[in-house]
C-alpha cells in the first residue's frame, strides 16, 4: 500500500495565505508589541502613571530631549538627558522648561530599579524593575507630561491596558450574545414555541404553568386597556375631532385586549423565536447607539467605583453591538441547518444543543474570526469616544480616550502650546489601523476563493 | 407483536400542513421487518418512502410535518417493545444511532467538513456508549477497518474532503454501525455513487449484515439494487403501499400494475438484444400530492384501468393467500392474464 501523501492542513494553508498580506502581518506585529506593553505596563513605563513631584513641579513638561552627542567633545556619546529648570513665561503665564547642564548629565540606563515606585504584573507579581530610566533628579519624559506633571508615556502605556482590552472584552460580550441569539434564532426558526396554554390543555404540571401564563396575559390585556384609558383621560380637547380620536383609541385598546384574551383562551399563543430575536435586533438597531449609551450610562451614578465603570462600559458596548452579528449568524445557521450532516448528526442521536454547538456554529467560525478582528477597533473607538465625553473610564484609571479628553482642556492653545498631548490619539489610530489590517488579512486568508 | 419481528409499522399516516393544503405524504402504510432480514421499500420520487424512513427515526420536520396516526412498534436492544410515535424527544435520542441508525443518499454532504472522520465516528460512540475519547477512537479505527478502508489508523485523521465518494459512504456506514444498531435504515445509499462503487458498497452492506446480524430497511428506486439486496419488498405509490411480497415472487410475477410497469421499465440487456424493442415507460407523472386522483391513485396511468371501478374507492390491501399483499381490485385478472 502506498503511503498517503501529506497534504497541507487547513491551518497551514491559512497561515501561508496570511503571510502574503504584508500589511496584515505588520498589523499583527504592532498589535503584539502594543499588547505586550499593556500587559507588562509597569516594566515598559519609566514611572508610575500617577507619580508626580510637588517640588519642583513638572506640569506640562515638553518631551525630554535625549542627547546622543556630547556638546563638550562633539563626539557620539551614550544617550543622556539634562535636568530642566522651570520658569514662568511672563506673557502667557505658562511654565517653560530649559535644560540645565549645570546639574550634570543623566545617562540613560536600562533595567533600572525604582524602589519608590513599585508595580505589580497582573496584580500578582510585585516588582520595581523598569526597562529604562535615568537617575533622579534627572527625569525622562518621552512624550512630555500632563498638567499635573505625570509622565504621559507611562500613562499611555497604562491607558493601553484599558483601551486595548476593552475592545476585546466588549467584542467578546457582544459576540457571545450574537452567536447565542443568532444561533437560536436560526436553528429554531419555523419552530414556534407556545407563550400561553389554553385552559383545555392544562394537564399535569402544565396546570401551574398555564395559570401563571394566563395571569400574565390578563395583565398584558389590562395594561393595553389602561393605556387606552389614560390617553382618553388625559386628552385635552372636547371638540368633535378629539372625541372621534378618543373613541378610536378606546376601541383600539378594547379590541386589542379582547383579541389577546380570545387568543389566549382559544389556542396556544405561538411565537417564532426567529421573529422574536430578529425584531429585537431591529429595535436595538433603530435606536441611535450613542444616545442609548449615554442614557444607559446616565442611569448609573457617576460616583461609583471606577473599575466597575470599566466593566459597565464593556457591558454597554457589548449589549449594543450584538445585533449585526446575530443577524449574519442567523443567516448562516439557516443555511447550514439544512445540510445533510446536520440531519445525519440528528439521526445519530445528537441533541439540539450539541448540534448547534458542534455542527452548526463552527461553520460560522471564519466569519466570526474576521468579524471579531474588524469589530474590536470599533469598540476601541467607542470606548475612546465615551471616555472623551466623560462617560467612560474615570480617574485614577486611565485610557487613551480619557487622556485625549485631558488634552483638550485648555482649549485650542492646548494643542498649539503642548502638541505632545495628542500622543494618545496616535496610539488609538495605530491600534485601530493595525486591527483593521489584521482583520483584512484574516479575511483574505480564511476565504478560499481569494486563495492562490 | 410477533417475537421474530423487530419493527412493525401499523397504519402510519404522515401529513404535511403547508400553506397550499395538507400533503398526505404517507397515508396508511403498514409493514414489518423481521430480525436479520432486508426489507426494500421501492417507489418513485414523492411516493413517501423517505418520509416513512424519517418517521421511523422521528426526524420529520415539525412543523409542517406531523405523524397524525399509526404506530411504529420497535423492539429495542434491551428487548423492550416501544411505540416510537409516543416516545419523548429524550427517549428517542437514545434510540437514534444506538438502536436504529441511518445512512443517507449523499455521502459528499453527509459528513461535517470541519471535523476529521475519526472525530465524527467517535462522536457517535461517545454519545451512546459512554466511552472515553481514546477508546472511542480505537473503536472508530476498528470500524474503518471493518468497512474496508485501508490504513484505518491514518485515515482517522483525514477530513472528509480528502476522501472519495465511495470512501465517504464507507465512513457513513462505519458511523452508522459503530453502536451495533439492530436496524439500519439506508435511504438510497448508492444513488449518488457510480456503478462499480455501488456494487462494492452493496457487497459491503451484505457482508456486515451477516457479521452483525442487523436488519436493513433499504429505501431505493433502483430495482436492480432491490434484486441484489432485499429479502422482501414493499412497493409504494403516492403515500400508500401497493404491493408487498418476497423478492423472488415479486420479480417473477408482479401483481400490481404499477410494479409491473416499474419492472418493465428496467433496461435488460438479455431481452433488448433479441427483441430490439423500445424501453417501456409508465405513461404520465406521479400525481400532485395535494390533489390525488380519487380511488386508486395510480388509475390515470394504469393500463388495466376500468372506469367506474378503479376511480371510486381506494382499493383495500388484499391478501393473495400466498403471503403477498396487493392493493388492486383487478389483481386476480392480472395474474390470469399473465399465466
Amino acid at each position: 500500500m502506498e503511503r498517503l501523501s501529506p497534504s497541507p492542513t487547513r491551518t497551514q494553508l491559512v497561515l501561508r495565505q496570511f503571510r502574503k498580506h504584508r500589511l496584515a502581518v505588520w498589523g499583527g506585529r504592532i498589535l503584539l508589541v502594543l499588547y505586550l506593553m499593556a500587559a507588562f505596563a509597569g516594566f515598559f513605563s519609566p514611572y508610575d502613571p500617577n507619580y508626580y513631584e510637588l517640588y519642583p513641579p513638572k506640569g506640562n513638561h515638553p518631551p525630554t530631549r535625549v542627547h546622543f552627542v556630547d556638546p563638550e567633545t562633539g563626539r557620539l556619546s551614550w544617550p543622556f538627558v539634562y535636568a530642566t529648570k522651570r520658569s514662568i513665561d511672563p506673557v502667557t503665564l505658562q511654565p517653560r522648561y530649559e535644560e540645565d547642564p549645570s546639574q550634570g548629565k543623566f545617562y540613560l540606563r536600562f533595567f533600572v530599579r525604582t524602589p519608590d515606585q513599585p508595580y505589580t504584573v497582573f496584580k500578582v507579581f510585585r516588582s520595581d524593575l523598569r526597562l529604562f530610566g535615568v537617575d533622579p533628579p534627572g527625569r525622562i519624559f518621552l512624550m512630555g507630561t500632563d498638567n499635573f506633571g505625570r509622565d504621559l508615556f507611562s500613562r499611555i502605556v497604562y491607558g493601553g491596558q484599558v483601551s486595548l482590552t476593552i475592545g476585546i472584552l466588549s467584542a467578546l460580550v457582544s459576540f457571545a450574545l450574537g452567536l447565542l441569539l443568532g444561533g437560536i434564532a436560526g436553528y429554531f426558526s419555523g419552530r414556534p414555541f407556545a407563550l400561553s396554554l389554553p385552559p383545555r390543555a392544562w394537564r399535569g404540571w402544565r396546570w401551574a404553568l398555564g395559570l401563571v401564563g394566563l395571569l400574565l396575559w390578563l395583565a398584558v390585556a389590562a395594561g393595553v386597556l389602561f393605556l387606552a384609558w389614560s390617553f382618553v383621560r388625559l386628552s385635552p380637547g372636547k371638540g368633535v375631532f378629539s372625541l372621534v380620536v378618543d373613541g378610536f383609541v378606546l376601541a383600539l385598546g378594547l379590541g386589542g385586549a379582547l383579541l389577546i384574551l380570545w387568543k389566549v383562551f382559544r389556542e396556544p399563543l405561538r411565537l417564532d423565536p426567529d421573529d422574536l430575536i430578529m425584531r429585537t435586533v431591529e429595535i436595538i438597531a433603530a435606536i441611535p447607539s450613542l444616545f442609548l449609551l449615554i442614557s444607559l450610562r446616565a442611569v448609573f451614578p457617576t460616583n461609583i467605583d471606577p473599575l466597575f465603570t470599566f466593566y459597565l462600559v464593556v457591558g454597554l458596548l457589548g449589549f449594543i453591538g450584538w445585533g449585526g452579528l446575530a443577524r449574519v449568524v442567523r443567516g448562516i445557521v439557516l443555511s447550514v441547518r439544512e445540510m445533510d450532516y446536520v440531519q445525519a448528526a440528528r439521526a445519530l442521536g445528537a441533541s439540539d444543543g450539541r448540534i448547534i454547538a458542534r455542527h452548526i456554529l463552527p461553520a460560522t467560525a471564519s466569519y466570526v474570526i474576521v468579524s471579531l478582528s474588524l469589530t474590536i477597533p470599533g469598540f476601541i473607538l467607542g470606548e475612546s469616544g465615551l471616555s472623551f465625553l466623560g462617560l467612560g473610564v474615570t480617574e485614577p484609571y486611565t485610557s487613551w480616550g480619557l487622556l485625549l479628553q485631558a488634552a483638550q482642556q485648555g482649549g485650542f492653545a492646548s494643542f498649539t502650546d503642548r502638541p505632545w498631548v495628542l500622543w494618545p490619539g496616535f496610539f488609538i489610530f495605530l491600534s485601530v489601523l493595525s486591527w483593521n489590517f489584521l482583520g483584512d488579512g484574516l479575511r483574505d486568508a480564511l476565504d478560499p476563493r481569494r486563495r492562490q | 407483536m410477533d417475537e421474530k419481528r423487530l419493527l412493525e409499522v401499523r397504519d402510519l399516516k404522515v401529513h404535511f400542513f403547508t400553506d397550499d393544503g395538507v400533503v398526505k405524504a404517507v397515508d396508511g402504510v403498514s409493514f414489518h421487518v423481521h430480525k436479520g432480514e432486508t426489507l426494500a421499500v421501492v417507489g418513485e420520487s414523492g411516493s413517501g418512502k423517505s418520509v416513512t424512513a424519517l418517521s421511523i427515526m422521528r426526524l420529520i420536520p415539525t412543523p409542517p410535518g406531523r405523524i397524525v396516526a399509526g404506530e411504529i412498534l420497535f423492539r429495542g436492544k434491551d428487548g423492550e417493545l416501544r411505540d416510537l410515535t409516543k416516545l419523548s424527544e429524550v427517549e428517542m435520542r437514545r434510540i437514534r444511532g444506538n438502536d436504529i441508525a441511518m445512512i443517507f443518499q449523499e455521502p459528499m454532504t453527509s459528513l461535517n467538513p470541519v471535523y476529521t472522520v475519526g472525530d465524527q465516528i467517535a462522536e457517535a460512540i461517545m454519545l451512546h456508549q459512554g466511552k472515553s475519547r481514546k477508546e472511542a477512537m480505537e473503536l472508530a479505527a476498528h470500524m474503518l477497518d471493518l468497512v474496508g478502508i485501508p490504513e484505518p489508523k491514518k485515515r482517522l485523521a483525514n477530513y472528509p474532503h480528502q476522501m472519495s465518494g465511495g470512501m465517504r459512504q464507507r465512513v457513513m456506514i462505519a458511523m452508522a454501525l459503530s453502536c451495533n444498531p439492530s436496524l439500519l435504515i439506508a435511504d438510497e445509499p448508492t444513488t449518488a455513487l457510480d456503478v462499480t462503487i455501488q456494487a462494492q458498497i452493496l457487497e459491503l452492506m451484505k457482508k456486515l449484515q451477516e457479521e452483525i446480524g442487523m436488519s436493513i430497511l433499504f429505501i431505493t428506486h433502483n430495482l436492480g439494487v432491490v434484486a441484489e439486496m432485499a429479502d422482501r419488498v414493499v412497493v409504494m405509490y403516492a403515500g400508500r403501499a401497493v404491493e408487498e411480497a418476497d423478492v423472488v415472487p415479486l420479480f417473477k410475477e408482479p401483481l400490481h400494475p404499477y410494479t409491473r410497469g416499474l419492472l418493465h421499465s428496467v433496461p435488460r440487456l438479455d431481452l433488448a438484444a433479441e427483441r430490439r424493442e423500445r424501453l417501456e415507460a409508465i405513461p404520465g407523472n406521479v400525481p400532485n400530492p395535494l390533489y390525488l386522483p380519487p380511488g386508486c391513485a395510480f388509475h390515470p396511468r394504469c393500463k388495466h384501468y376500468v372506469e367506474g371501478l378503479c376511480d371510486r374507492e381506494v382499493p383495500p390491501l388484499e391478501d393473495t393467500g400466498d403471503g403477498r399483499q396487493v392493493r388492486c381490485v383487478r389483481w386476480r385478472e392480472i395474474r390470469e392474464v399473465r399465466a
